[in-house]
Formats: C-alpha cells, structure tokens, sequence
C-alpha cells in the first residue's frame, strides 16, 4: 500500500490523465452521436422503400436528436474535468500539508533539542543552589557548636573562679580567726609578763629592805666595833664596808625597781592602746577584705547562675537550630531527586527526538508506512517505559508523606 | 574512637548533606562518586565501620558495589539509600547482603536514628 507521498505523487499524475481521458470520451461520444443519428436516419430512408425527401429530412432530426446524450456527457465530463480539478488542487494543498507536518516535526526535535540543555541548566542551577545552602548550613552548625563550646568553657571558668574566691574566703576568714586569736594570746601573754614584772618588784622591794637592814646591821656592828677599842678596829672596817655594799644594794634595788615600773608602765601603755587599736584595725581591714569577697563571690554565685540560665537557654535553642539543621540537611535531598528525575525526563526526550527525526525523514522520503506503525509502536513504548519508571519513584506526594501511618515505609531494615 | 562510615553517591548534593549530617554526630567520614572508586577504596585497604550507598550511579551501580563489597566486608552493615521505592530492587539488594534501605530524602536525626540501630556502640 503506498503512503501519503506515493498517494500524492499517484494523485497529481492522475488528475491530467483523467481530464484527457475526459476529453477523448467526449470526442468519442459525440463523434458516436452524429454517426448513430444519421446513420439511423439513412438507414431508416433506404429500408423504408418510400424515401422522399421530407422523410429524409425527419431522419436526419431524428439522428440529430440522438446528440442529446453527448451533449449530457460533454456537460457531465465538464464536470468531472472541474473535479479532477479539484483534486488536484486537493493534492497540492496535501502536499503542502505533507511537507509542512515534516517541517513540524523536524522543528519539534529541534524544540526539544533546545530544551534539554536547559534542563541541564536547571539541575545544575539546583545542585549549585544546594551546595550554597549546605555550605551556610555547615557554617551555621559550626558557628551554633563553638558558641556551645565557649559558653561550657565560661561555665567552667566561672566555677573555676568561684572555687578560687571560696578558698580566698576561707584564708581571709582563717585571718580574721588568727587575728582574734593572736591578739588574746598576745593579752594573756603580757597579762603574764605585767604580773611576773609585778612579782619581780615585790623582790626588789625585799631586796631594798634587806640593804636597808644590813646597813642598820652594818652601822651597829660599827658602833660595837667603837666599843671594843683598838681589837674592834678591823672589824669597824669591815663594818663600813657591809655598811657601804648595802647602801649600793638599795640604790641599784631602787634603779630596778624604778625600770620595772617604768617597763610595766609601758608595756600596759602600748597593749591598751597602740597594739590593740592595730589588731583592731587589722581585724576590721581583714573583715573588710572578708565582706568584699563574699560580696564579690555572690556576685559570682549570681554570674554563675546567669551562665547556668544562659546555658539552659542556648542548650534548648541549640537543640532547636540542631534538629533545623537536621531537617535543611534531609530537605536538601530533594535536589538530588529533582535532578535524578530530570535526568529520567531528559533521556525520554532524547529518544523521542530520535523517533521524531527518524519520523520527519521517512515523511519527506515517502518511506513505507510500516516505518510509520514501527515509530508509533516505538512512540508508545516510550511513554510506558517512562510511565513504568516513574513509577518505580516516590512521587511528591508520597515522599511528603513518607513515614505517616498508612505510606509506604521510606526506611527498612532487613 | 569515632567510627568511620564510607558514603557513595554520585550527586555532590548529596555527599555533602550527609557528610554534614554524619559529621555534626560525631562520625568520621570517607566519601566516592561512583561503585567503582568505592570498590576500589574497599580494595585498596578502606575498612570502615558502615557503607552507605546510592543504588543508581554510573560506572559501577549500587547493587553491584553491594555484592562485590560483601565479598570484602563481610560483617559491615551496607545501607542503600535511594530514589528507589519499589520492592524488586529492594528485594535484590536484600538478597546481594544490603543491612538496609533508605528512599531519600532522609532526614539527618532519622539517618543517625538507623545508623545506632545497625551500629552498636556509635
């Protein structure tokens, strides 16, 4: 069976050949026409034994009225020749109609030529896009962990500092305790030193009384000695020297005892006033140096607290931004299915261009039809091969519901 | 010491996401383009603790770096994650020895969820 070309090709040369064909049947026919009537006509006058010429003349009207059917077959050819006119205008529109559906084809591939590398452009345009994202996610996270990482460190500080200001505390406290305690040692020790001082007067005093005895004793042995005459004389010497040696006892008893009072004097002097004011004063600095830690450890104790808020609070948006990240990180995903399944419509496209080309070059070479069934056969295959593809992926849908009771479970282990 | 898991996959996209995801847990991670330079890690001494492997990739596809892997890893847990969602090559990945299968996209918090399931210790 020829195909369209063929059919045209057959049609335009049949469209002359039937208007010849035509206008010989006419010639034919009236040719035939004339002959029949006055052939008729003479005939009828010679057989009819009684030819005249009036019966001559019906004859040949008879003959010529048998022209009427070439007549209506000159008109009924005009027709025909009008429509293989016709035809052939037909012909040529188809023609036209042929080599335009070509050109449409050829221009079809050429349409999907042009659009494959956009598609490309797309998916690189996506992966591109993708990868920024991914980039600033990664900067993001890492960004989220070292302000983690630094406020555990400041946290660790700050006990760190608190611990030291606890011990600092306690030193001053011990301080402020050695202090006291120094300062009533101190006043027990003097206290003692002041009553031994006091003792060692009393002695003194007893020394001076013994002196001023053994110098009364001294003078009487002297005047006893004056009794006794010349044998007494040696030991009036001797009497004045005893004499003597306890007037010295008395005067250095008296210089002691003087230093003894001065120095007990003093010693109570300065533990009542100077000593004590400056163990006082140490005290109320130490105490002092004492509140302000404690008010500065507070502080810290309040700081820390601050640092423990502050790290509940990061801690939680932290694990915010985590399980975002987590989320943009599944979600980035989706450029990788895009772009797989641009790349499946990319393919299907290039072999329908095949088909498609293949298509405009049998139109234009007039090939036999069986080309044509063959690429449609192929043309539908595509689409189910496409079909049965996609379907071996989650759509949209599906995959936004992946993991929802009733879908289709999107993790499986074996 | 952190457990090393080799990823393979052909998109860049999806390398890094999943490096990032497995990263910010904790792991270390090796990465390949394709099945072939993945097989050839493996052959080459790579050891690690997990392979996580696309199924559709050029040169050497996901299936056939499952069955010539296991060969060499015989106890290491080998997760497909994929567009695929359909059982038979599921069913065949199964039977090559695959520990697992995941349809992306996956999300980073489910994917470590899986690999502490497959990976005790992690």
């Amino acid at each position: 069976m020829p195909d369209g070309k063929m059919a045209m090709d057959v049609g335009r040369n049949l469209a002359p050949r039937i208007r010849r064909e035509l206008e010989r049947l006419r010639l034919r026919t009236a040719l035939l026409g004339g002959l029949v009537g006055v052939g008729g006509g003479a005939a009828v006058w010679l057989f009819s034994g009684h030819p005249n010429l009036l019966e001559f003349g019906a004859v040949v009207a008879g003959g010529l009225a048998a022209l009427a059917p070439w007549i209506a077959m000159r008109r009924t050819a005009r027709e025909l020749s009008a429509a293989a006119d016709d035809l052939e205008r037909d012909i040529d529109l188809l023609r036209d109609g042929y080599a335009q559906s070509s050109r449409f084809v050829s221009a079809s591939v050429e349409v999907d030529s042009s659009i494959t590398p956009y598609l490309d452009d797309v998916a690189k345009h996506t992966e591109h896009s993708a990868l920024r994202i991914l980039d600033r996610v990664g900067g993001v996270a890492t960004t989220a962990r070292q302000l983690v990482d630094y406020l555990n460190k400041a946290r660790f500080e700050s006990a760190d500092m608190q611990s030291d200001i606890d011990e600092n505390t306690q030193v001053v406290r011990r301080l402020v305790e050695l202090l006291r305690h120094r300062q009533e040692t101190d006043q027990v020790k003097i206290g003692a030193m002041v009553d031994r001082i006091m003792a060692m007067s009393g002695n003194v005093g007893r020394i001076s009384e013994i002196a001023k005895q053994t110098n009364l004793l001294a003078l009487n042995a002297a005047i006893e000695a004056a009794w006794a005459g010349e044998a007494g004389q040696g030991f009036a010497v001797v009497a004045e020297e005893v004499r003597k040696l306890a007037q010295n006892a008395g005067e250095v008893a008296k210089g002691v005892e003087s230093a003894m009072v001065e120095a007990r004097a003093a010693l109570q002097a300065d533990f009542d006033d100077a000593y004590r004011a400056q163990v006082q004063a140490d005290t109320a600095e130490a105490q002092k140096s004492l509140e302000v830690i404690q008010t500065l450890g507070n502080g810290y104790v309040d700081m820390q607290q601050f640092y423990k808020t502050l790290m509940s609070v990061m801690t939680e948006w932290n694990t915010r931004l985590s399980d975002d990240i987590s989320s943009v990180l599944g979600d980035i995903q989706f450029q990788d299915v895009v772009r797989q399944r641009v790349e499946r419509v990319q393919a299907t496209l290039a072999r329908r261009q095949e088909i498609a080309q293949r298509m405009a070059e049998c139109i234009l070479a007039g090939a036999e039809s069986g080309h044509s069934a063959e690429m449609l056969d192929g043309i539908q295959a595509l689409q189910s091969e496409f079909e049965a593809e996609e379907a071996r992926h989650n759509s949209y849908d599906e995959l936004s519901h992946a993991g929802e009771s009733g879908a289709a479970p999107h993790i499986e282990l074996f | 010491m952190a457990k090393t898991i080799f990823v393979v996959d052909d998109s860049t996209v999806m390398l890094m996401s999943v490096k990032q995801s497995l990263e910010l847990a904790g792991f270390k991670v090796e990465t390949a383009k394709d099945g072939q330079e993945a097989y050839g890690r493996i052959e080459g001494g790579l050891r690690p603790d997990l392979v996580i492997t696309d199924i559709n990739m050029p040169q050497m596809n996901g299936l056939e770096l499952i069955k010539k892997a296991r060969a060499l890893l015989r106890f290491t847990p080998i997760l497909a994650l994929t567009t695929e969602s359909q059982t038979a090559k599921r069913d065949e990945a199964k039977k090559l020895g695959a520990t697992g299968w995941l349809v992306k996209p996956v999300s980073s918090n489910d994917l470590i969820k899986v690999i502490k399931q497959v990976l005790p210790g992690a």
